[in-house]
């Protein structure tokens, strides 16, 4: 399966078992009659190859009791679709990046997305039933903010690509376009980024996969930040079909606690 | 039973006609009562915590039953004066009798104004440790991790030291480490970093803290303070604790146990040491020296 072929959908039939293997994640998937039995698992031995696809004998799967049987009565065909992560993302650069006042700048960001199998009758993915997503990569958890009123995010360290052609290639990755503006008095070293991607969809272009623009307006270290998500699908790439919703919709403007700061808060 | 019929009569000619006012009293009163506490718990107590509205269900309660229980008393023909002035007297009888429960009660309300803890919260009020079940005008009760059921009086848990445990959503796991004086103490702290990093339960931010608190008697000692969800103690507590001790195992770090160096004094030599192996029992005759 070569690029973003992995995201296509596929008929299932009762008494068949499916596998989609993407790195160290596999995922193995059993119809039965009213039933389908999903298993995932991770492998601790990290691999690049390219996703692979596999319709299996039934005596291939792999026992275990980690086995979860949901019950749904009808539809035979598996939408495999990209998601974003059921959190916001602590983000810290691979540099030290300071963005001085008045100014801004433009970057784009990879970042690993959740595997989520929708089942229906017809090719209209979106009449389908979700039943179930996993994360990919499983991702450490992180606290943004102060320890009484921050918020639970996953955590990760991500390049700040200033063209999205030098992002590698890939079908698990979603490529984020991030404008930042400084529009306070004070300089703005981002060392952390938390970005909110509850309110990004996931569009597909023709070689990768891409989230709306969101745009952050940095107003100073007493207030909130500005986040604005676009609602149009990014202008890159021929990104144009949009494979999965936010998980909340966003007004135009949303205030939201962005950047940190702070290295240590806690103290001792 | 005869005796009290024949008393009742005798109070009141129209016994029947007063038992249904006095039993439509009570099964009335009691049904007005619980009706009052529903209207009330679903409009003004609606958006109060477990802990309010727990509080206000009793206090309805306890009033609502004196009302009624003075209205049945009045059927009865009491004198509510003469028992109200009675109950005056009763009432500083009674205050010197009850001058725990008062102290209670009045640390209860200071305890709601407070509120350091609500229900379901777990709290530390001194060796008890457990999960907050009801708060109320007289006592807290908690269910321990081991299902005890304590009641602590108010006046005790407001003379005590409290600790919530679950106040905040996150909380930090604080690990003494002690490794040999021979070990490389920057490789330690790296090693110490990466594996609570590493771990699923584990704050990747706050990042964890590795500080190298003391150099003792028998080893280096560190502190180790990983960052996790309230919910998570056991899980990360289980499986930091064995990591640590696995990846030291492979990295071949010691982990000493206390042990002290013996000096009989300046001029002396060393003292003699023979190792005996084998099942026999050690010989402890003294060694002549040579």
């Amino acid at each position: 399966m070569e690029g973003l072929s992995i995201w296509s959908p596929v008929d299932i039939d009762v008494g068949t078992c499916v596998s989609w293997k993407i790195g160290n994640f596999s995922l193995w998937t059993e119809r039965y009659e009213q039933e389908w039995h999903v298993l995932q698992q991770y492998s601790d031995t990290v691999t690049d190859s390219e996703p692979v696809f596999t319709v299996n004998a039934r005596s291939d799967k792999p026992s275990s009791s980690n086995w979860k049987h949901y019950l749904l009565r009808e539809g035979n065909r598996a939408f495999p679709v990209p998601a974003m992560m059921d959190r916001p993302v602590v983000i810290r650069p691979d540099r030290g990046l300071i963005l001085l006042p008045g100014e801004h700048s433009h970057f784009f960001l990879s970042l690993p997305v959740w595997f989520r199998l929708l089942i229906g009758k017809k090719s209209d993915w979106k009449a389908a039933k979700p039943l179930f997503e996993f994360p990919i990569h499983p991702m450490a958890n992180a606290w943004f903010g102060d320890p009484v009123s921050g918020e639970l995010c996953y955590f990760t360290t991500a390049r700040l690509y200033p063209d999205f052609e030098s992002i590698p290639l890939s079908p698990i990755n979603v490529v984020c376009p991030l404008w930042i503006s400084n529009e306070s008095d004070k300089e703005l070293p981002f060392d952390r980024i938390c970005l909110h991607t509850e309110f990004l969809g996931i569009y597909r272009g023709q070689n990768r996969l891409w989230t709306n623009a969101v745009n952050v307006t940095f107003k100073g270290t007493e207030q909130d930040t500005l986040i604005q998500a676009s609602k149009k699908a990014p202008p890159h790439d021929g990104a144009a079909q949009l494979l999965t919703e936010a998980r909340q919709t966003i007004d135009n403007r949303y205030f939201k606690r962005t950047f940190n700061l702070i290295k240590s808060f806690t103290g001792f | 039973m005869q005796l009290i019929l024949d008393w009742l009569k005798k109070t009141s000619p129209d016994f029947v006609g007063k038992g249904v006012i006095i039993g439509t009293t009570i099964v009335a009163g009691f049904i007005v009562l619980r009706l009052v506490m529903e209207v009330v718990s679903r409009t003004f107590l609606k958006k109060a915590s477990e802990h309010n509205r727990l509080l206000g269900r009793n206090i309805i309660a306890y009033i609502g039953t004196t009302i009624i229980f003075l209205a049945v008393l009045r059927e009865l023909g009491v004198d509510l004066t003469t028992l109200l002035g009675a109950a005056g007297i009763v009432g500083i009888a009674l205050g010197f009798a009850s001058q725990t429960s008062v102290s209670n009660i009045i640390s209860g309300l200071f305890l709601l104004g407070e509120k350091p803890f609500t229900v379901g919260d777990v709290i530390k009020v001194g060796d008890k440790t457990g999960i907050i079940l009801a708060i109320d005008l007289m006592s807290i009760k908690i269910r321990t991790f081991d299902n005890l059921f304590i009641r602590l009086p108010n006046e005790k848990v407001l003379n005590t030291e409290v600790v919530n445990i679950t106040r905040f959503p996150i909380r930090r796991l604080d690990i003494s480490i002690s490794v040999a004086y021979k070990e490389n103490i920057g490789r330690v702290k790296d090693i110490l970093a990466e594996t609570a990093l590493k771990n699923p339960f584990a704050l990747s931010e706050p990042e964890p803290l590795v500080i190298i608190q003391n150099f003792g008697d028998s080893g280096i000692e560190f502190f180790l303070g990983v960052w996790f969800l309230k919910t998570d103690l056991i899980q990360l507590k289980n499986s930091l604790m064995q990591g640590i001790k696995e990846r030291f195992d492979a990295e071949g770090i010691e982990m000493p146990f206390p042990h002290r160096s013996l000096y009989a004094g300046e001029t002396t030599k060393a003292f003699p040491i023979r190792i005996v192996s084998g099942d026999s029992p050690p010989d402890f005759s003294p060694v002549v020296q040579k």
